[in-house]
């Protein structure tokens, strides 16, 4: 009965795969748990509550009473929504602006023209200072360097070297404040990652566009760039959907003001349930933040290719691709 | 073009790369610089494409100092040994870089990547990227390149390497020919000495940043100046044996541990003389010793063991604590751990200083 000892044979195996696949499981749960626990805790929770939040009318009497959509309904009509909506719009963009194209500036001069690694050093870790110091002592220090008196440092700086009348920067320009300040701390990340890529790329590169006639403007365009494509990419994903929820900062230095000039979506649900007590109204505003992050992320990584960008994260492995096919087939 | 180098001196830290190199390269000379890795030829190579600032000396590209001239501004075409082919061009792309660089009109772009391409004969490959193509495709790709802009200098560095054993013989006729016919001044930067004997006019052989001896392929491996260069021109190497040195009249006498060598006048008038009970080196290659009869003037040993080359057979001998390698014919039968007497070619022995290595033949 061969057919029947084929079966017990096939059965037998299947089993031995699934149990491979429990076994395989159980080996890798020591490195997922701790992980897995965290973004449950600390992630999938509150998404689960503040949906459920969402659809009640909470306020400082903390009573769950579902309201159905209606908090949706007030979001969509709510005259300072589009102030916000444009607010964080200017934000997003602008901060991602200095963000990843200051940090790629510096990347460049620090790594491809000073190339002295002492210097980088020192550069980079005065760089990083800002993301080192704890936001509320950050703020602090842009507060006091923005005192609207004449004593305040820049006032006082523009004082004596143009003779310029003191000014209160926060109340008049508090969109500028808010995206230099963010975009200062966000440098630091880009420049470290577009940094490491450029010393990266194989010398020779550079000594073959240089002997090709290249100048250092070619290179910068042909070269490096080339080169940067994925590091450029992905900073420019992680830095959007890390600012689309970002606020600490605004909230330290302007709180949103004045009125509702510098308000961002994330600071005004936390405006509507912190300030307001509308738990409930807050939480269905930070509930399409939430769907419309996930949205924009998913839109970015189609577009820029998500599996392109695991696979060639970095320039070893493009490398790598041609080293393999470099096995010298006879031509 | 000729390219002189004068007094050159290249530093990194307290390490003297390159250290006062003078070397003169004629116009549409191909000349290899070899030497063992780390001599400083790839420096050498770097400086004449203006990537290193020499920290002394002066190169000069036809009567003309160049040291302040930037690489783009020099004219050159530089091959490197990883080909440095851009991953994000096409084939096509790459080779019309420096051209695309010098803003040329894009048919004319176009006509000459074409022509330089079926010359290479890689035209079917233009339109893929270098990751799709052989190892022996990129090599040609990165020598169109290189030599698409009609360069006055050409610079290869260590270009075959990375290629297998029988592309790379094949590949080092094809560039010797097309050096000659393109008629342009090259250097070949190698530390394989096969290579640098059969494409060369001439080999410059460094050592720990100094210039060795520089000549035609047969000169070195004929009349090597100095142990370094016997040692690392040839394949198998040349034998080496440390012996003392009797001056008997005209005639020289070698003692080795185990053996006796006289000199006839007729030979020994050829070396410098020593005092006596100096320590010298002998220095013979192998296809300069045979393996025959006891008879005086030889060097007893005992064979440690045999290879098979192929053509020959190459046998190893130890002689005291010495091994020397010995070329034989296809029909030698000699066995692991038999005693022979190695005859030796006295008309092509050479023998070197102990304490300096240099040559003691009279030059000339």
């Amino acid at each position: 009965m061969p057919e029947l000892e084929a079966e017990i044979c096939e059965n037998v195996r299947a089993k031995k795969a699934s149990m491979e696949g429990l076994h395989k499981f159980l080996k890798a749960l020591p490195f997922l748990g701790p992980f897995l626990f965290l973004i449950i805790l600390f992630y999938l929770v509150p998404v689960t509550l503040t949906f459920i939040m969402s659809l009640t009318s909470m306020d400082y009497t903390l009573e769950w009473n579902f309201v159905g959509l209606e908090n949706f309904m007030r979001f969509f009509q709510d005259s300072s929504v589009k102030i916000v909506i444009f607010n964080t719009v200017k934000y997003v963009v602008f901060t991602l602006i200095i963000n990843v194209g200051f940090g790629f500036l510096l990347a460049i001069a620090t790594s491809y023209f000073i190339r002295n690694e002492n210097i980088m050093l020192l550069f980079q870790t005065i760089w990083m200072l800002p993301r080192m110091t704890p936001p509320v002592v950050y703020a602090l220090l842009w507060l006091w360097f923005l005192d609207p008196t004449e004593a305040g440092m820049l006032n006082s700086l523009l004082g004596k070297l143009f003779g310029l009348p003191a000014q209160n920067w926060i109340l008049n320009h508090p969109m500028k404040v808010v995206i230099i300040a963010n975009g200062l701390i966000g440098v630091s990340l880009a420049m470290v990652v577009f940094s490491a890529s450029i010393k990266s790329i194989p010398p020779d590169y550079f000594r073959a566009a240089s002997v090709d006639g290249a100048s250092d403007w070619d290179i910068i365009r042909y070269v490096i760039i080339p080169f940067l494509k994925w590091p450029i990419m992905f900073m420019t994903i992680w830095q959007t959907l890390s600012l689309i929820t970002s606020y600490e900062y605004i909230l330290l230095i302007t709180d949103g003001g004045p009125l509702n000039k510098s308000e961002v979506w994330s600071l005004f649900s936390y405006h509507k349930a912190f300030s307001n007590y509308e738990f409930g109204y807050g939480a269905a505003i930070s509930m399409v933040l939430v769907i419309l992050a996930v949205i924009i992320a998913i839109i970015m990584l189609k577009v820029f290719g998500y599996d392109a960008i695991m696979r060639r994260g970095n320039i070893d492995s493009t490398r790598g691709d041609a080293d393999d096919k470099r096995k010298n087939v006879a031509f | 073009m000729e390219v002189v180098m004068r007094d050159v001196v290249k530093r990194f830290g307290n390490f003297k790369a390159v250290d006062n190199l003078n070397l003169t390269i004629k116009d549409g000379e191909f000349m290899a610089l070899l030497g063992p890795s780390g001599c400083g030829k790839t420096t050498t190579l770097l400086i004449l494409a203006g990537l290193y600032k020499p920290d002394s000396g002066e190169i000069l590209f036809d009567d003309k100092i160049v040291n302040d001239v930037l690489p783009k501004d020099r004219n050159i075409g530089m091959c490197f040994q990883s080909y440095a082919l851009y991953p994000h061009m096409t084939v096509e792309e790459n080779i019309a870089f420096p051209l695309k660089l010098k803003k040329l009109p894009k048919k004319e772009i176009e006509k000459k990547v074409n022509e330089i391409a079926s010359k290479f004969h890689i035209e079917h490959l233009l339109k893929r990227f270098p990751g799709q193509i052989s190892g022996g495709q990129q090599q040609r790709v990165a020598l169109a390149r290189a030599l698409v802009k009609e360069p006055n200098l050409l610079l290869l560095d260590e270009p075959l390497s990375n290629l297998d054993a029988g592309l790379r013989i094949s590949m080092r006729a094809e560039i010797r020919r097309l050096q000659k016919e393109l008629g342009i001044t090259t250097v070949f930067v190698t530390h394989d000495q096969a290579e640098a004997m059969s494409m060369s006019d001439r080999i410059a052989v460094m050592n720990k940043g100094k210039l060795q001896d520089i000549g035609t392929p047969e000169d070195l491996y004929m009349r090597p100046k100095n142990k370094f260069i016997a040692g690392f021109i040839g394949n198998p190497p040349m034998n080496f044996l440390e012996v003392g040195y009797v001056l008997n009249g005209d005639e020289i006498m070698l003692k080795g541990e185990n053996f006796e060598l006289s000199l006839p006048r007729e030979i020994s008038m050829n070396f410098m003389k020593k005092q006596n009970n100096e320590r010298v080196i002998l220095g013979i290659r192998p296809e300069h010793l045979s393996i025959g009869i006891e008879a005086p003037n030889t060097i007893k040993g005992e064979i440690f063991v045999v290879e098979h080359l192929g053509r020959d057979k190459l046998v190893d001998v130890k002689v005291g604590n010495d091994r020397i390698k010995v070329l034989t014919g296809q029909n030698f039968e000699g066995k692991m751990g038999d005693i022979v007497n190695v005859h030796l070619d006295l008309k092509n022995i050479h023998l070197f200083d102990a304490d300096d290595g240099n040559s003691m033949k009279w030059a000339g």
